[in-house]
This record gives structure tokens, sequence and C-alpha cells, in this order.
């Protein structure tokens, strides 16, 4: 593991990152079928707005608005050669909002292509896409790359191998479990052991999982779990719940304060890394940031 | 008969190649090409289900299976008298407007065609207009709508709207779903049907055409 100034935070105290980017853009007025990456060139204070009001909750780690942002993903919307681009502006709109410590991590996420025999992707050319957008994120002054929901192991494993090849920014991994009577797996079926080992093998530097439908219950469990297979650091990002939409507003069942209270337990089970994914508000890092304070002098089992 | 049952382990095994071989086997032996679906392949896309629905297997296992599934129809169908495969259904399907998501839509896709509907994938990013068109044009019994953004889950109630503009909602089922639509959603833009997962979606697919087909005839 390289030691970068993060990964030195890391191994002393938990680390706050924030919560989420697409659901608050689309409270902000990002319509259904727009790409949200576009909006780091068409409405970038918007996205620095949001990630400011994350800085002022508390976070330690802003997540850069680009998610989707790979060649496939934005070919979608017809803006597959404004990769570099969009990712660079990306990391360069965080860098600029947020103070010098503040961490801002590039966010990394699936392309929805899947490898034969259930698709016709290919392994390389994961890694080649991964790569360019990485390039793009790196050069716009990111701190760290976090690979973020990935289901499928290939896929995660590309990304954080693609990510190797930027040797100075450590790397996450998260991906996305949901329970079963067989235990946790993400939706391809892959279960934590797998997990563990290919992404620590391939170089991730701290591991864990986003979103899901996991109840908070089973995400603390899941920690435990994961804390069992590997002494890597491990990140919890829970989403905001079920949404509904509520006389046209969208609604989510996790309050902040439940939120607050799942991640003191959290910390204790041995997770280092905590935010927010899908639905969750700068309202919810807020909450967390309270919870998070007197935790910094004790840290979870597992660590040293 | 065993060969049958081999033809079912081979489909749950997601054994495409297994499953060709056995089942032209199983033709050359003489049993007929009817008896080959109802008794080897169809059987096995069922328990394939029930054990998705139960996430005992996931996605991968499910896709090989109803690609087994499609291979051994295919062989099939030059010996199956026209009509006999006829399908029980048509389904038109798609991701709403605004909607670029598709995984859960192709899963419902991949099992309804396993249960033997005919199905219209429309992609995603569908229009209200376009829904209606292909509802119209097809004749469709069921209409499948599916979206995985709240932001776009309006469009389902938009397309369902401009179906009763044009008077086509009598004439069709619509079902709704996605990781954020619920049964209470469902119920308030006055769709007739929902479901939690892909193999939930059959078996809802499979109840809904049941009791259409007997009230029509009761009235």
């Amino acid at each position: 593991m390289a030691t970068t100034p993060f990964l030195k935070k890391l191994r002393s105290q938990p680390v706050l990152f924030d919560g989420a980017m697409g659901s608050v853009l689309a409270q902000k007025g990002l319509l259904p079928g727009d790409c949200p990456e576009e909006w780091n060139r068409s409405h970038p204070h918007i996205v620095a707005e949001i990630h400011r009001a994350y800085v002022q909750a508390g976070a330690q780690v802003i997540t850069t608005n680009s998610l989707g942002a790979n060649r496939i993903g934005l070919k979608r919307y017809g803006l597959a050669d404004q990769v570099t681009f969009l990712n660079q502006s990306a990391a360069q709109i965080a860098r600029e909002t947020c103070p010098a410590e503040v961490y801002v991590a590039g966010t990394v996420g699936p392309t929805g292509e899947f490898l034969p025999p259930l698709g016709n992707m290919t392994y390389d050319r994961l890694v080649a896409i991964f790569r360019e957008q990485i390039a793009g994120l790196v050069s716009g002054g990111i701190d760290l790359i976090c690979v973020e929901s990935m289901s499928q192991l290939h896929e995660a494993r590309a990304a954080v191998t693609a990510a190797g090849h930027f040797p100075q920014v450590p790397v996450l991994a998260t991906m996305v479990f949901i329970a079963g009577p067989l235990g946790f797996r993400t939706t391809m079926g892959v279960d934590p052991q797998s997990a563990v080992l290919e992404l620590a093998a391939a170089g991730a530097d701290a591991i864990g999982c986003s979103c899901g439908q996991l109840t908070l219950r089973q995400m603390t469990k899941l920690m435990g779990e994961l804390r069992t297979l590997t002494e890597l650091p491990l990140i919890a990002q829970p989403d905001a719940g079920k949404a509904k939409l509520a006389s046209g507003n969208t609604v989510y069942s996790r309050t902040p304060k439940q939120l607050a209270e799942w991640a003191d337990q959290i910390l204790q089970e041995g997770a280092t890394i905590v935010g927010g994914s899908w639905g969750t508000t700068p309202a919810h890092i807020a909450a967390m940031a309270t919870t998070f304070a007197p935790t910094k002098k004790k840290m979870g089992k597992g660590q040293s | 008969m065993t060969d049958l049952e081999q033809i079912t382990q081979r489909l749950i095994g997601g054994d495409i190649p297994g499953v060709q071989k056995l089942a032209k086997e199983a033709l050359d032996a003489g049993i007929p090409a009817q008896e080959i679906l109802n008794q080897g392949l169809l059987p096995g896309m069922n328990v394939v289900g029930d054990r998705f629905k139960q996430n005992q297997i996931y996605i991968p296992e499910v896709v090989l299976s109803a690609k087994a599934m499609h291979a051994g129809v295919e062989l099939l169908r030059p010996h199956l008298e026209a009509g006999q495969i006829k399908p029980s259904a048509t389904v038109v399907i798609g991701t709403v407007q605004g909607d670029l998501h598709d995984i859960g839509k192709n899963l419902v896709t991949m099992m309804l065609k396993g249960a033997g509907f005919e199905v219209v994938d429309l992609g995603i990013d569908v229009d209200p207009e376009r829904f209606a068109e292909e509802v119209a044009e097809r004749k469709a019994h069921i209409l499948a709508l599916s979206a995985l953004l709240t932001t776009s889950m309006p469009n389902m109630k938009k397309t369902l709207d401009l179906l009763s503009e044009r008077g086509l909602r009598q004439g069709v089922i619509a079902m709704v779903g996605g990781a954020p639509v619920t049964q209470t959603y469902a119920d308030e833009i006055g769709a007739d049907g929902y479901a939690q997962n892909a193999s939930l979606a059959v078996d809802r697919a499979r109840e809904l055409l049941k009791s259409s087909t007997s009230s029509e005839s009761g009235g």
C-alpha cells in the first residue's frame, strides 16, 4: 500500500465521506434523461454548491460528479468524446470548492456492460475504458479514487487495476451486496470472500459496500464479516432507504438521525470509512458528523 | 422419460450445448417436440425462477438458463406444428422515458420469454407515444413498464394516461416494476399489476392474464 496523506489519515482515525450526488442533482432540477455528469460543463456552480454543502455538513472526503462518466455511459448521451473533459472538470470543481484539508475522491462506477457469456465486453477493454476515465480525474487533481457500486467482480477488478496505473492515488472499492439464504452476495452472485480476495490482489487500499437493499443491521453484519476476511480499511456507504413518491416529491425512508445512530455502531464494528449513497443529503452527513467526533479516539476492532 | 428429466437438469445448470444435444436425441428417439418443451424445458425454467426469487441463484445463472431455454426452443421450433408453440400472450416491455436503466427490464424480458410469452422489447428511454403505438400495433395483452429512477416514474403514469386517451387502456394489462416502484405507486397510477422482481413478474403476468380472460368470458 502506497503511503499518501489520505492513507496516513485513514490509519489513524475514521473518515467521513459525503452523501449522494445524483439524487441531489435531481432535486436541483436535473431531469430524467439528462446526463448528470454533463452538469460539470453546463451547471458547474450547482455541482460546486452540492460539494460545499457536504463540506459544511462535516464531510472530510468529497466525491466527484463522475459516477457514470466512462466512455460507455457517456455514449448513451452522445457524449463519448467528452470523457476526459467531463472527468477533469468533475475533479476541478471539487478541488476548487473544497478547503485544502478536505480530500477529493474521483468516483468511478459501473459501465452496465457484461463480459461473456452474458455480454460482449472484454476485460482488457474495461481496463482501457476505466483508465481513460481515471486519467481525466487525476489530471483534474483528485487525491484518491473510489470505485463504486460494482456488482460484477471482473468489472470491479478492471477498475481497480486501471487505477493501479496511477500509483500516486490510492484506490477504494465498493460493491453492492444484497442478503439472501446463501449470505451476502451481489446481484451477480459475488460473495464477500471473492470480492475481498480479488480486489485486494488487484491493489485496492480499502474495500466495502455501497447502496444495496440491505437493512442497516445487515450492513453492520456485513462489515463484521468483511472484518474477518481482511485487514484492509472497510467502507460502509448505506443509501437513504426505500424511495417513495409523495405528491410529486421523492421521499426516502431513512432519516438523518437513523443514519447517525447507525454510524456510531458501524465504526465500532470495524468500518473506518463511512458515507452515504443514493438518496442521502447534507442533512444525513451533518447528523453522522456529530456522532463521528467522539468516536475519533476509539478505533474499531481489527485496526492497529 | 428420464431423458426429459435430464433436459430439465441441464437447463437448470445453464448447459446450453447439453440442452441442445439432449433435445436433439429426444427428437431422434421420436418424442414429440411439444412433450420435450412442456416436460423438459418449461419445468426447468420454473425451477430457475423459483430459485432466483429466493436468492438461491443470481443473475448469471438465470441468464445462462434462459439462453439454454432459447437454444432448446429454437431446436424444437421446426418440429412443432404450426400453432402449437403459440405464445401464451404478447407482452410489450420497455424502460420509460428519461430512464436508461435496462438490467431489470432485460431480466423480466428473459424470464417472460422463458415462460413462453412473446415479448416485444422496446429498449430504454421509451416515450409514451411509442408505447401506445406498439401496444396498438402488436395487439399486446400486457404492457410492462420499468423505471429505476424516482424522477422517471411519473412517465409511467403519462404512458398509462396516453393509453386511456387513445382508448387503448381497457384492452391491455398494465404492469409496472423497478427498484423504487411499489404496489402503492402502482395502485396510485392505476396500473393492474406490480411485481418486486423478475420471477414474481412472470407469476403476476400469469395471474393477471387468467383473471382477465375469465372476466372476459364472464361478461
